[in-house]
C-alpha cells in the first residue's frame, strides 16, 4: 500500500550468501557491512517511489528505523522486501516473543521511503546499543 | 602438536588433511581437504564458499589479546587480570544469563552449565532465535525424522520449505539431498524437489514444483495439505495465495512418493504462527505416514546448534532456556528464554560464548547491555565483543581445537584440530574452567 513517498510492505529476513561468507571474514569490514545493509525488493515497488537502482531507501518500523541500499530483484513479490539477518535489520524488529521465546523476523510490516542518508557506521550503532 | 589422522601428502612445515568436518552450518561436512602451510591455512577443497571463507579468514579480525572495557575505551589486559575481572563480575552478581553456544564444543557447553547452576543463573543457546519453535512443536507432537544418509540413499522426494538451501547450506543440495547418489537413488533424476516460500530463492531455480505461500500463511497452506492427503475436499479456490489445483499436484506428489522428507527452515519457525507452523508440518507428515513413508529435518544454522540443545538436555531434562534461580532447573518458553529476561531488564549480567547476540537479536532486548556487565569469549572482534566489558579470545573449535559436535540430524561427529591458535590463545574449555575453578572457590 503506497501513501504519498511511503509504501508499505511486508519485511523477510534470512541468509544470504554474502552475509553468510563475509560474518566470518570481519563484522567491522565494509564488505559485511555491505552484505546487511542491502534490501531486496520487487522493481515495480521501487518505480512506485521513483527509487533508483543503487538508491538509499528508509525501512521503518514501530521500533525504529534503518537506512539500506534497494537493489530490484524481479523474484521477490510485490509488497515484500527482504533484508539479510545482522545488526541493521534487528533494529527494527520488535522483541516480544509471544510465549514461544522466538522474536517474529519475518513477516514484519514495515514503512519504505527513499532516503538521501548514506549507509550507517555499524560502531556507531553498537555504541547507540550499549548506552554512548 | 597436531596429530592429523589422515596425511595426505607432507613436506617440511607443509601438509594436507583430509576428512576435515566444516565448522560453518548444521551439515557439518565431512569431507573437507585443508591444506596447511607453516602453520597457516592456505587452501581448502570441497567446501562451499561459506565454510571455505571461515576456514581462509580465521586470522582476519581477530581479537588477539584479552580485553577490559568497552568501546574505544578498553585497554588490553594479562589473561589472569582478565579472569580475575570476570569471577569478580560473577561474585557480585545475582542472576546472570549465559547465552551463545552454537559455534563451539559439547565439552564447552557443560562447563557453561555448571557455571549457570552454581551461581543460579539461567542459560540460554541461539536455537532460541531460529529453531526453538521445532523444540517446542516437536515436544508437543514428536519429529517424525530420519538421518542424511536415511535420505541420501532412499529419498524420492525432497521439499524445501522456507528454507533457502543453495544460500544458507550450499552443500545439503549435493550430499544429502537433491543431486546425492544414494544406495537406492541414483541422483537428481530419481528425485522430484519442490519449494515452498515466499519468493522465488535461488533453491527454488532448481525445483520441479515451486508453490509461492503469501507471507504469514504457511500454517493455512499446510493444513490444507494435511486435508488433501486426507482426501478431504477444500471449498475455496485459493489457501494462502495458491490455487488449490497447485495444492493438490503437491499432494498427489507427496502421497505417490516412496520415501519423501520434508526440510524447513526459519521460514516457518519466523512467521505467523511459529510453533503451530511446525506443528502443522508435523502433523502433515503424520498424515503422509499412513499412505507411504515420510519424514521432517529442520534445518539448522550453526554448526553446533544441534549440539547445544543435546548438551543442554543431557545436563538438565531441557534443550534450551533453563533457569537455576531456584535451585533446579527450570524450563518456561516466554519466561526463561533468552530474549524475554533480556527485554524484561532481569538479568545482571550477560555472559555470552561463541555467539553475537547485538547483531542477532532485537535491538530492544540488548539495549539491556548498557545498564550491565557484558562478559564474552569469541575469536573474533564482533559488535557483541566491542561492546563487551571483558572479552577474551579463544581458539577456533573444530580449526584449532578439537571437539564434539551434533550435526542437524543429530548425528555427533569429533571435530579435530588443524592448526595452533595463535600465541597465548586457549580452547573456550580451558578459559571456562578457569573461571569455573575459582568461582567454585568462592561460591
Amino acid at each position: 500500500m503506497s501513501c504519498g513517498d511511503r509504501l508499505k510492505v511486508v519485511l523477510i529476513t534470512g541468509r544470504s550468501i554474502k552475509q553468510g561468507k563475509s560474518k566470518d571474514v570481519g563484522k567491522f569490514f565494509d564488505e559485511y557491512r555491505e552484505a546487511i545493509a542491502v534490501c531486496e525488493m520487487n522493481p515495480t515497488d521501487m518505480e512506485t517511489l521513483s527509487i533508483p537502482e543503487g538508491g538509499y531507501i528508509d525501512v521503518s518500523s514501530p521500533y525504529g528505523s534503518i537506512t539500506v541500499l534497494a537493489k530490484p530483484s524481479p523474484d521477490i513479490p510485490s509488497g515484500v522486501v527482504f533484508i539479510p539477518y545482522g545488526i541493521l535489520v534487528n533494529t527494527i524488529i520488535p522483541p516480544d516473543t509471544d510465549g514461544t521465546g522466538i522474536p517474529r523476523s519475518k513477516g514484519l510490516e514495515v514503512w519504505i521511503t527513499p532516503s538521501a542518508k548514506h549507509l550507517p557506521d555499524l560502531k556507531f550503532i553498537v555504541k547507540s546499543i550499549g548506552g554512548v | 602438536m597436531i596429530i592429523p589422522s589422515i596425511v595426505v601428502e607432507e613436506k617440511a612445515a607443509e601438509y594436507t588433511i583430509e576428512d576435515v568436518i566444516c565448522p560453518f552450518c548444521g551439515c557439518c561436512c565431512d569431507d573437507i581437504i585443508v591444506s596447511v602451510k607453516d602453520g597457516r591455512i592456505i587452501d581448502v577443497r570441497n567446501a562451499c564458499t561459506l565454510g571455505a571463507s571461515k576456514f581462509l579468514h580465521i586470522d582476519e579480525g581477530r581479537l588477539l589479546k584479552p580485553k577490559i572495557g568497552r568501546f574505544e575505551s578498553a585497554r588490553e589486559a594479562s589473561l589472569s587480570e582478565a579472569i580475575e575481572t570476570v569471577v569478580g563480575l560473577l561474585k557480585d552478581s545475582y542472576y546472570p544469563l549465559f547465552y551463545g553456544w552454537a559455534c563451539t564444543s559439547c565439552e564447552a557447553i557443560l562447563l557453561g552449565l555448571d557455571l549457570a547452576e552454581i551461581l543460579g543463573g539461567a542459560i540460554d543457546n541461539t536455537s532460541i532465535v531460529c529453531h526453538g519453535p521445532t523444540i517446542l512443536a516437536g515436544q508437543d507432537l514428536g519429529l517424525i525424522t530420519a538421518t542424511l544418509g536415511q535420505v541420501k540413499n532412499r529419498a524420492d522426494l525432497i521439499v524445501f520449505w522456507g528454507c533457502n538451501p543453495l544460500e544458507a547450506h550450499p552443500r545439503h543440495i549435493a550430499r544429502y539431498s537433491v543431486s546425492s547418489k544414494g544406495r537406492f537413488i541414483s541422483g537428481r533424476r530419481d528425485r522430484k524437489v519442490v519449494v515452498v516460500d515466499v519468493r522465488r530463492t535461488n533453491t527454488a531455480r532448481i525445483a520441479d514444483l515451486f508453490i509461492e505461500v503469501k507471507p504469514g500463511y504457511d500454517y493455512e497452506v499446510l493444513s490444507a495439505l494435511k486435508m488433501l492427503v486426507r482426501d478431504l475436499d477444500l471449498e475455496v479456490d485459493e489457501v494462502g495465495g495458491i490455487p488449490v489445483s497447485k495444492l493438490e499436484e503437491l499432494a498427489d506428489m507427496m502421497v505417490e512418493a516412496r520415501f519423501g522428507a520434508l526440510f524447513f527452515g526459519t521460514g516457518l519457525t519466523m512467521s505467523r504462527g511459529r510453533d503451530k507452523n511446525i506443528e502443522a508440518a508435523i502433523e502433515l507428515v503424520r498424515c503422509l505416514n499412513f499412505k507411504t513413508k515420510f519424514v521432517l529435518i529442520p534445518m539448522r544454522g550453526h554448526f553446533n546448534v544441534t549440539g547445544a540443545n543435546e548438551a543442554f538436555t543431557w545436563r538438565t531434562g531441557y534443550p534450551v532456556s533453563i533457569d537455576f534461580s531456584q535451585g533446579y532447573p527450570r524450563y518456561l518458553p516466554g519466561e526463561t528464554t533468552a530474549v524475554d529476561i533480556l527485554r524484561r531488564g532481569e538479568c545482571d549480567l550477560f555472559f555470552v560464548v561463541a555467539s553475537d547476540p547485538i547483531s542477532h537479536m532485537p535491538r530492544r532486548a540488548v539495549e539491556h547491555l548498557s545498564n550491565i556487565p557484558v562478559i564474552t569469549l569469541d575469536p573474533k572482534l564482533t559488535p557483541t565483543v566491542y561492546l563487551s566489558d571483558v572479552a577474551i579470545p579463544v581458539a577456533y573449535t573444530g580449526i584449532e581445537v578439537d571437539g564434539s559436535v551434533y550435526r542437524m540430524d543429530t548425528v555427533p561427529l569429533r571435530m579435530r584440530k588443524i592448526v595452533d591458535p595463535p600465541p597465548g590463545i586457549l580452547p573456550d574449555t580451558e578459559i571456562l574452567r578457569m573461571i569455573l575453578e575459582k568461582v567454585r572457590g568462592c561460591v
